[in-house]
Formats: C-alpha cells, structure tokens, sequence
C-alpha cells in the first residue's frame, strides 16, 4: 500500500490525519465564502445603483 | 366602464425601467465558477491527503519523473499575463476602442501558447513513464492539470469566439463579461493547481 489516507475516517499516518482535517475545513469553508462573496458583491452592486439615479431625482425637485 | 380601464381617460402608466446591475451572463458564469472550484478543490484534497500518507521516498515513486515544476513556471507566467492582458482588453472594448480586438487575440494566443507548452510537457512526461496508471501521482497529475486544461480549452473556444464577434463589431458585452469571468478563473485556479501538484 502506497498511501495509507483515508479520507472516510480520518485514519493513516499522522500527515494524512493532519492534511484531511485541514482540507475538510477548506473545503467546508470554501463554497460558504465564494457564494457569501457573490452575494454581497450583487447587494453592494445593487445599492451603488439605486443611489445613483436618486441623486439625479432629488436634485431636479422643487425644495 | 371603468375609468380605470379606459386607456383614454387613465394616465399612462410610467414605464418601470428594470437596470440591470450585474450582468447576467457574469452571475450565471460565477455560478458555474463556484461549482467548478469546487470540483478542484476536491481533487486537489484528495491530492494533499495521499501525498501526506505517501511512505518516505515514495512520493513520486522510485523510477518515476519528478514534474518539471521549472518548466512550468514558463507556462504560469503566460497565463497570468493572459489575464492582464484581458483585463486590459476589457476596459479598451468598454472604451469602444478599435485595438480591443487585437489585444483580447493576444489574450487568446497567451492563453492558447500557455494550453500548447502544457500539451509539449505531457507528451515528455507520458515518453519518460508517467502515465495515468504508472503511480498515485501520475494519475491526479492527469486528472487535475489534464481537468484544468479542458476548462481552459473551453474557455479559449469561447474567448476566439468573443474575439470574433469584436472584431465583426457584434459582441455582446454580456458575452464578453461572461467569457472573461470564466477565463478569469482559469487564470487564478493555476498557481493553485501548480503550487500543490508540481512542488
């Protein structure tokens, strides 16, 4: 057997053990940051144009 | 009849004007990103986990090649300057420049010589032993970097076609968006690929 990880139970050599927690934390993380990041970049995007026109509104309304 | 029915009597209507704030070729692409980063991303766990269970010295396997990570480095760098290059390409088709379409075909030609270099690699390494099935490291190295050249064969189908339609004076900056978003990601997801599998 070359390599002895296991990525089911989290057995082998101690590297292994250490690498799969790392990755599993990785992988877990990832998905949550990348749709987070998107999320966000799509609010910001959509506040920076709604202010944008509302400026423009106001500014041609009688005070 | 209702007055409010009546087209003659009722106000027109204000049009509501729907802007669109993200395009959506570029939501509908990163979409597509985050699914793909992580198909890599579990390639690239798996990686990592056998290579740390790897038996001293066995990692690559005695009488397999090492990769040419030195080689490599060529290609990285005519990648990200892909990148650079398209990113600058962008802000020249928004400025509806008449040399956008020459510098997105250089985008494309570092994309392509990038996609041709790593065709030469695999072609030594298959003749020196390394194979899909000759060892562990052999086949991620196919399934990873051979996965990523297929994303970016893909995006360079797609970018030609974008160049194609700039240079017709008919693409979509949609399209465009949409194409750089994915090209985008083939650039980045490499130094990770490369850092991990070749050192």
């Amino acid at each position: 057997m070359l390599t002895l990880a296991c990525a089911v139970c989290g057995g082998g050599p101690d590297p292994a053990r250490g690498s799969y927690i790392v990755m599993s934390i990785i992988i877990s993380l990832l998905p949550l940051a990348m749709l987070g990041g998107i999320l966000a970049w799509v609010i910001i995007s959509a506040r920076a144009a709604e202010a944008a026109p509302q400026k423009t509104d106001d500014g041609g309304l009688p005070s | 009849m209702d007055a409010t029915l009546d087209p003659a009597r009722s106000p027109a209507p204000t049009p509501r004007t729907r802007r669109q704030v993200v395009p959506s070729a570029v939501l509908g692409t990163l979409f597509f990103v985050v699914a793909e980063v992580m198909l890599f991303s579990g390639m690239i766990s798996a990686f990592t986990i056998s290579k740390a269970g790897a038996l001293p010295g066995m990692w690559p396997m005695p009488g397999q090649p090492r990769l040419p990570a030195e080689a490599t480095a060529l290609n990285t760098v005519l990648l990200l300057l892909s990148g650079v290059v398209l990113f600058v390409s962008q802000r020249l088709f928004q400025k509806k420049s008449p040399v956008a379409h020459w510098v997105t075909l250089a985008a494309w030609a570092l994309g392509a010589s990038f996609v041709a270099l790593q065709g030469v690699e695999w072609t030594a390494l298959l003749a020196s032993g390394l194979t899909l099935t000759s060892s562990p490291l052999g086949s991620f190295f196919y399934l990873i970097v051979g996965g990523h050249a297929l994303h970016a064969v893909g995006a360079l189908l797609a970018l030609g076609w974008a160049w194609l339609q700039m240079a017709r004076g008919k693409l979509s900056p949609g399209f465009f968006f949409g194409t750089q978003t994915f090209w985008y990601f083939v650039v980045l997801m490499w130094p990770v690929i490369y850092a991990r599998v070749y050192f």
